[in-house]
């Protein structure tokens, strides 16, 4: 079930083929990896003669991002999002397709492409881990070339969105998760970034750590920054972002607004939590049944008449308890 | 290719040093943070000072002269040697493959810096933070008690350009090294090697103690390059005569230590974008 929805109103189209930002055609990325082998001997004649396999991460995925547009990224562990995100940043390169930021293809310019961009994974800390927090954001400004100027102001402007005030003379070390995440969203928008990716920023919050932050990134979108931001808080998206994409085993199966996808089923699911839950439901039984339609069919013709095998009437039983 | 080339003069171009500095700065304040460890570190270099300084006046005793070397030499040669031994220590966090499994080589990779420049320039923040901490104090109760003397200041000006590409050799030894890890996928075995590489480099005994084939092993390798070839400007040991050629070897063998380090470091991130780690 690939659903593209492009109901989008002309207007919206031509702004978005006017200011794309991220353009992303047919993006494919294949990892090798290496097998480890079933049982002893399997695994002594690998160590030998390695083989491997090829996972697709990512299969001929397709999006554009508008300049000052965020975007939401959804989808379960392992679908292929960080994948994306490091494609976007320039730290993997493409197997196939193209990847556009700013009109420069990340991989290719990797520095001058992370002059541009933000990042923020909120498992994994940029801060200075021994020293204050203050250390972190003047070695970041430097790094950055920021002027002086434009350092102080963006620094000011952050401590007090975020309220981190207080927390400049502590150490990393010291802070506690949501402290510590506040630091390092404004660390991301420390440079002035034109699009900032933030992988799971509210990980292991509070209600009122994400709220906060929340308020922040609506602020942050205020002045024109494109977000794109991977998340399986999808109140967090809800609140945010514009627009949603639904990534599911490496390709998109969904790309539009989130009214666009509660409408899917008909309006009657209140929050975008439900809604993607039960999409995901219909995509899991929509799977299991090209897979065994094949196989059925074969039982039921074994059987010689349909009406007498219990497996065939099992399935829209089965569908609906899955839905439920 | 031509794209590769670009974007490498392109890089060289954009290298701003004085940024990095930051990066020398933030590690030797970090240096400052752990107290405990730092007296640790005093008292056990007082104490291997001493015990050195009394080994060797015992070996020694009996002999004006080992393998053409006299006691004030050696002496000069093994002090300068504990002076300069944090300076010259094995570098730390040089490890690329807990980086990578960690994940935190995402955030090195989309920094407009150079991680092995940034690395050369934060070792370098830890290096100094342990030559003033330790090796100054120690250096200055040597100096007090008469146990060093100070060369002429031509030598010391020599000796101080030789210790910056000991250094440099030192780090880059330490980042090939750290790289492998990524490629091993476990950094114990390139570990257990650095013994070796200290032994190597004369940390233990000056060169001219080794039996023949030793010395042809370590004169064919870069590692003399971090501690030998200073400590012997500094206490004569190499002649006045055969300095400029010993610098030049040294400057030589640093070049084509820091040249395999960008080969390394770049195969390495051609491998990672790629593959993923």
């Amino acid at each position: 079930m690939v659903t593209q929805v492009s109901s989008m109103a002309l207007g919206d189209k031509q702004q978005l083929e006017a200011d794309p930002i991220i353009v992303v055609e047919e993006l494919t990325k294949i990892f090798r990896v290496r097998l480890d082998g079933d049982g002893f001997r399997e695994r002594v004649k690998l160590f030998f003669k390695p083989e491997y396999r090829a996972v697709t991460a990512l299969d001929s995925v397709s999006f554009t991002v508008r300049r000052g547009e965020s975007v939401g990224y959804i989808g379960l562990n392992g679908a292929g999002k960080s994948t994306t995100i490091k494609l976007l940043c320039g730290v993997l390169v493409p197997t196939s397709g193209r990847v556009t930021v700013a009109g420069i293809e990340p991989h290719r310019h990797r520095k001058l492409n992370a002059r541009r961009i933000g990042l923020m994974m909120g498992q994994r800390t940029q801060l200075l881990w021994d020293l204050p927090v203050k250390e972190s954001f003047t070695l970041l400004g430097k790094i950055y070339d920021l002027d002086p100027q434009t350092y102080r102001a963006n620094r000011d402007r952050l401590v007090e969105a975020l309220g981190i005030g207080s927390l400049m003379e502590t150490p990393a070390r010291m802070l506690s998760l949501g402290q510590r995440t506040r630091c390092d969203l404004a660390l991301t928008f420390l440079h002035d970034p034109a699009v900032v990716y933030l992988d799971e920023p509210t990980i292991g919050l509070d209600v009122f750590a994400r709220e906060r932050i929340r308020e922040f990134l609506l602020a942050e979108k205020a002045r024109e920054v494109t977000i794109f931001m991977a998340s399986h808080d999808l109140d967090d998206l809800e609140m945010v972002t514009d627009r949603v994409l639904l990534i599911h085993q490496g390709r998109i199966l969904f790309d539009g607004t989130q009214g666009e996808l509660k409408a899917m089923f008909g309006g009657q699911l209140g929050s975008l939590e439900d809604t993607v839950k039960r999409f995901y439901r219909e995509e899991a039984l929509a799977q299991e049944e090209a897979q065994g339609d094949a196989h059925k069919k074969a039982r039921c013709d074994e059987a010689r008449g349909c009406e007498k095998t219990p497996g065939c009437e099992e399935a829209p039983e089965r569908r609906e308890e899955a839905l439920r | 290719m031509t794209h590769r080339q670009t974007s490498a003069t392109a890089a060289l171009g954009r290298l701003n040093i004085g940024k990095y500095l930051y990066y020398t700065r933030a590690e030797f304040m970090r240096g400052l943070r752990y107290r405990a460890n730092y007296w640790a570190t005093l008292c056990s270099s007082v104490i291997i000072t001493i015990i050195q300084w009394s080994l060797w006046r015992a070996v020694y005793s009996n002999t004006h002269s080992i393998a053409g070397v006299d006691l004030p030499t050696m002496m000069a040669y093994v002090l300068m040697g504990r002076v300069t031994a944090g300076f010259l220590a094995e570098p730390a966090n040089l490890r690329i493959g807990p980086r990578v499994r960690s994940g935190t080589i995402v955030h090195d990779l989309v920094k407009p810096a150079d991680l092995h420049i940034q690395l050369l320039f934060q070792s370098l923040g830890g290096a100094l933070f342990r030559l003033v901490s330790t090796g100054l104090p120690i250096f200055l109760v040597l100096l007090i008690t008469g146990a060093l003397t100070i060369p002429d200041p031509k030598t010391i000006a020599l000796f101080m350009v030789s210790l910056a590409m000991g250094y440099v050799t030192l780090f880059s030894t330490g980042f090939v090294s750290g790289v492998l890890t990524f490629y091993t996928k476990s950094g114990v075995g390139v570990e257990h090697l650095y013994t070796l590489v200290e032994f190597l480099s004369g940390l233990y005994l000056p060169l001219e103690f080794f039996p023949g084939w030793l010395r042809t092993v370590a004169d064919w390798l870069p590692f003399k390059a971090i501690h030998y070839i200073p400590m012997a400007i500094w206490s004569g040991l190499t002649g006045p005569g055969e300095v400029v050629s010993s610098l030049v070897s040294q400057l030589i063998w640093t070049a084509i230590m820091v040249v395999l380090c960008r080969a390394i470091w770049s195969g390495a991130v051609r491998h990672l974008t790629i593959q993923g780690g």
